[in-house]
């Protein structure tokens, strides 16, 4: 057996362009001297978008598999690592000013965010048990830092502190269940494993290898009841840290175990595991929204507000792996990932708003939105065009996606799923329209605090809105793009 | 493309608002986008031609492929009627804020066009999923109506206003993609949210529907409960007192006006021919809920000691009137219920304005603080009263029109249910009357009354058009019900076809346990 071969390499182009740009980062961050720290981000920005030119050029028409059978690149993958690319841009050019402000503009931030990309990336095209979790421990661990990136603040480090000892602990747990399903099969391969299950049956081993799995796997995805790190580590990281987090790390979980429930269980124990999903789902939907309802800091709502997203995405997650022939078209998955890409806009806007408003740190709350209609008319737009997304209100791309993502749970046949989503959509209307009445029915504060905006803060702020506008409008194009991925998956 | 035209015209509108920076060229922009858009839709009358079935002036673009979804606009003699509602009050409303509104005046007239492109969309729509975009499209800008330019409980009443018909927003689209699935179901995986196929529903080789009754019944509940909240029926009206007064006059006025009307409008256009056999079992309670709300209404509005709150109850009745014509599901009770929507935007309409005129001159709204205006401000003491006759329903104005037809409808299926209609007619006469004697009549004797000035020429502007439909549609109701008669033809031949052996005739409807299922006997 080959140890790997040249072309494995090309394969896995878009990754290693961000391992080596994060090295770049580090070592050139080493020389450069202060006025020129802006370097630091033009590299991770090149590397970035050399990473996502390589990735449309090379989109696959079908599946190949590199480094004998762990790492698979289908279009399915590639679509993730479209989404993840794009949290990673704007959540790199949301920064620049916010670093300054807060004294972290060092290679260091760069690098680990690039490492973590890589690792997000290695994680949605693993094939095996092991690559999935190599590649999402270097997205943790590089995670954890970011989020303790703030060294000053208190809030940051017990966010970090926080994040890292949940995250490992359910790291361990996940570790633990792969290697029962080791134990089971003798194998880490998905496919294989998913042909060794099969001789095996039902056993009380691989009901706790699920269980323990779907744990690890629900911590990163901030589904209750293994949410409790997200409200601190939302409240508490830096601000871009938590924008490009809030969508990059859900966004490769649930891809990396949707592919891992979908070919490595291959509709094993579907029904027993769908029921657990369910009810993680309606946990989170539920709670996820009528806690929002009671926040005072932006920050915090919108963690809460996550963990309601996370629900909405597995109710999709649940429909594509327990019926992946719905109606003869894999709609749940295609409903997932269309909304991933929707909610990278909306999720990723509302944070640069917070950005725009924030100076050290201290403007989080929802007074310090009030009036903003008519002081900054053009901002507060463009957050209202966020909060519906949110919401899910036409014309808005989070408006398709929910619409989609409930279309399919209802084709699948999980109504009362999509019901408990729908009037969960409803409540949280409640909390979202509450930020905008400070933001248009309240007047300014006296004196009214400068806002330190920067130029790409600016540029992605426009490029957000209008994306979730017109992705709302003409969504077309982009289904199409999720579908074919998805057919690569479940051929 | 006429109709495309008409719908997004006001986003131009908004557009040029967006750039202006004075507010006397935004409140310019926005009359003169209005006037455009009513002087453009009167070409529906040329357009459009009563004598056909069906819609017209349709364009029909795919849209969202993978759903068949399709960009699916047209018009028939309902929505016409309807859409030249909306541009007219569109227009009024913009032209009555020139004083009413002082602060933030871009917004507002921004909001104002926004809605109307909402509006024009809604009834516009003849594919399910684009409706319900614009249904909710239309929720944002009246929020925000509510919510900046409101009375002193604005923030309550616009998130109540909000929440509430998301609420029944939510479920209603529950409802449409149940009716999705279930035709795809029944079609060989080919769905569609186009109106017009689903109306053809797919027979089975024996004849029979397909579409059956126990798939129909939770659709109409779910539908029901998302229409019954905009109409307001009874028990879902509680959202109307708080929105309606607590809105700008403007706001009241498209609020009533028009926002009412979507949610008969939508029983009409889609509960009643794509659920024929579920409405004809949920008829009776429908129009026990719209009695209910009749009276209730009226005696409520009895009660009250405000002047907006009294009218906003007063709507209340009037569309409980509506939906009993709706739902007596034969000719004269649609086209009645057509008529009188109408006309209860023209009504209300007006009536708001008038509260709206007096508020901007006293400040108050209490019915008590009034008493004898009619001695300084003849003028508006006249319109008022053409106003409160069109709307209690007398001869020779619009209201009796559209009631007696109604009442003709009901008293076709139960002489009892349409005595008991008529008890509203009575007690709208009694607190429209008492009001307009307490607040115009007896003496002037506080001082402010006496300082009141009367109307000025944009002031009797905003409302002459009212009354000059009032009187035609009361004296010369002919045409407007030859336009009408097409869909009112369409929705009860849909309800025949479906419910054989359920209709007597042409305009009763009785039923029949044999169905097996619990349907009362009348």
């Amino acid at each position: 057996m080959r140890f790997f071969n040249p072309t494995d390499l090309v394969l896995m182009g878009p990754e290693l362009i961000l391992l080596a740009a994060g090295f770049v980062v580090l070592l050139v961050d080493l020389v450069l001297p202060r006025e020129r720290k802006q370097i630091n981000l033009q590299l991770t920005v090149l590397g970035l978008l050399l990473s996502a030119a390589y990735l449309a050029l090379t989109w696959p028409k079908v599946s190949a598999q590199a480094f004998s059978g762990m790492i698979v690149i289908d279009a399915y993958a590639q679509f993730v690592k479209l989404v993840i690319l794009g949290a990673s841009i704007l959540g790199v050019l949301i920064a620049p000013r916010y670093l300054e402000l807060e004294g972290i503009y060092v290679g260091e931030f760069f690098e680990l965010l690039l490492f973590a990309s890589a690792g997000m990336m290695i994680m949605v095209s693993g094939n095996d048990l092991l690559t999935i979790y190599l590649g999402l421990e270097l997205m943790s661990l590089s995670s954890y830092v970011l989020t303790a990136f703030l060294r000053n603040s208190f809030r940051s480090t017990e966010a970090g502190i926080k994040y890292f000892l949940l995250g490992g602990f359910s790291s361990a747990l996940l570790l633990y269940g792969i290697s029962l399903v080791y134990g089971l099969t003798g194998t880490t391969e998905l496919a294989a494993v998913s042909t060794s299950l099969k001789s095996v049956g039902s056993s009380p081993t691989l009901v706790m290898a699920v269980i323990l799995i779907l744990s690890g796997f629900a911590f990163k995805v901030s589904a209750v009841p293994f949410h409790m790190w997200t409200p601190d580590v939302y409240q508490g990281g830096p601000t871009p840290v938590v924008a490009y987090m809030s969508v990059g790390t859900k966004a490769a979980s649930i891809a990396a175990f949707a592919r891992l429930f979908m070919v490595g269980f291959g509709g094993q124990q579907a029904e027993v595991w769908a029921q657990i999903v369910a009810v993680l789902a309606v946990l989170s939907m539920v709670l996820g929204n009528t806690v929002a309802v009671v926040q005072t800091n932006v920050k915090r709502m919108l963690a809460y507000s996550t963990i309601g997203h996370a629900g909405y995405m597995l109710v999709g997650l649940i429909v594509a792996v327990a019926h992946p022939q719905a109606n003869g078209l894999p709609d749940g998955l295609t409903a997932l990932l269309f909304y991933l890409f929707g909610y990278l806009f909306a999720n990723i806007g509302a944070f640069a708003v917070v950005i725009y408003l924030g100076r050290e740190g201290q403007r989080e709350e929802y007074e310090d939105f009030s009036g903003l209609a008519q002081t900054h008319p053009g901002l507060a737009a463009a957050m209202m065009i966020f909060l519906l997304s949110l919401t899910g209100i036409p014309p808005t791309v989070g408006f398709v996606g929910k619409l989609y993502i409930f279309y399919a749970a209802i084709g699948g046949g999980y109504t009362t799923l999509a019901v408990i989503g729908l009037l969960m959509s409803a409540v949280s209307l409640y909390y979202y329209m509450g930020l905008a009445m400070f933001m248009y029915m309240r007047n300014p504060v006296e004196p009214s605090p400068a806002f330190y905006p920067s130029r790409s803060l600016t540029a992605m702020l426009v490029l957000c809105a209008v994306a979730t506008v017109l992705l709302g409008i003409f969504p077309g194009a982009l289904v199409e793009l999720a579908r074919q991925g998805v057919l690569q998956l479940v051929p | 493309m006429f109709l495309s035209f008409l719908i997004f015209f006001p986003l131009v509108g908004v557009l040029l608002i967006t750039l202006v920076r004075d507010r006397k060229a935004a409140k310019g922009i926005a009359t003169l986008v209005t006037l455009v858009e009513f002087i453009v839709s009167l070409g529906i009358l040329q357009l459009f031609d009563p004598s056909q079935k069906g819609f017209q002036l349709v364009l029909d673009k795919p849209w969202i492929e993978s759903f068949g979804i399709h960009f699916n606009i047209g018009l028939d003699g309902l929505s016409a009627v309807l859409v030249l509602l909306t541009t007219l009050l569109s227009f009024i409303s913009v032209y009555c804020s020139y004083t009413a509104i002082t602060e933030r005046e871009k917004e507002y007239y921004a909001f104002l066009l926004l809605l109307e492109t909402g509006m024009l969309g809604v009834f516009g729509a003849l594919d399910l999923f684009l409706f319900y975009v614009f249904w909710e499209v239309m929720l944002v800008p009246m929020y925000f109506l509510i919510g900046i330019w409101g009375g002193e409980r604005k923030l309550y009443a616009a998130i109540k206003f909000f929440l509430y018909t998301l609420f029944g927003s939510v479920l209603l689209l529950i409802g449409i993609l149940l009716i999705y699935f279930h035709y795809k179901g029944v079609n060989a995986g080919v769905g569609t949210f186009s109106l017009v196929e689903l109306m053809r529903s797919p027979v089975s080789a024996q004849g029979e529907f397909l579409w059956g009754l126990s798939q129909q019944w939770w659709v109409f509940l779910l539908f029901f409960v998302g229409f019954a909240i905009k109409v307001p029926m009874f028990p879902f009206h509680t959202w109307l007192p708080d929105a309606h007064v607590e809105a700008p006059t403007a706001g009241s006025v498209i609020l009533a006006g028009v926002l009412l009307k979507m949610g008969t409008y939508a029983f009409i256009r889609f509960s009643l021919p794509l659920l024929p056999e579920a409405s004809v079992i949920w008829a009776p309670y429908m129009v026990y809920l719209s009695l209910i709300g009749i009276i209730y209404g009226a005696l409520v509005s009895l009660m009250q000691k405000d002047m907006k709150k009294l009218i906003a109850y007063s709507s209340v009745s009037h569309m409980g009137f509506v939906t009993a014509g709706i739902f007596a599901l034969n000719h004269d009770g649609i086209a009645g219920s057509i008529i009188q929507q109408l006309n209860h935007g023209l009504s209300t309409g007006a009536l708001f304005l008038i509260v709206g005129l007096i508020y901007e001159r006293r400040h108050t709204k209490k019915i008590a603080e009034f008493g004898g205006l009619s001695q300084p401000m003849p003028i508006y003491a006249t319109l008022f009263l053409i106003a409160t006759l069109s709307s209690i329903g007398m001869p020779g104005l619009n209201g009796f029109i559209g009631e007696f037809t109604i009442l003709v409808g009901v008293f076709q299926i139960s002489k009892t249910w349409a005595v008991l209609a008529s008890l509203g007619i009575i007690l709208g006469a009694a607190y429209m009357l008492w009001l307009y004697q307490r607040v115009m009549f007896g003496p002037c004797d506080k001082p402010e009354n006496q300082r009141v000035w009367d109307l000025n020429g944009r002031e009797i502007l905003t409302l002459v058009p009212l009354v000059i439909l009032m009187f035609w549609i009361g004296l010369y109701p002919g045409p407007t019900f030859k336009m009408i008669e097409g869909s009112v033809q369409t929705t009860v031949d849909a309800l025949r076809n479906a419910n054989e052996g359920l209709y007597d005739g042409y305009t009763n409807y009785q039923h029949s346990s044999a169905r097996g299922t619990s349907g009362a006997n009348r």
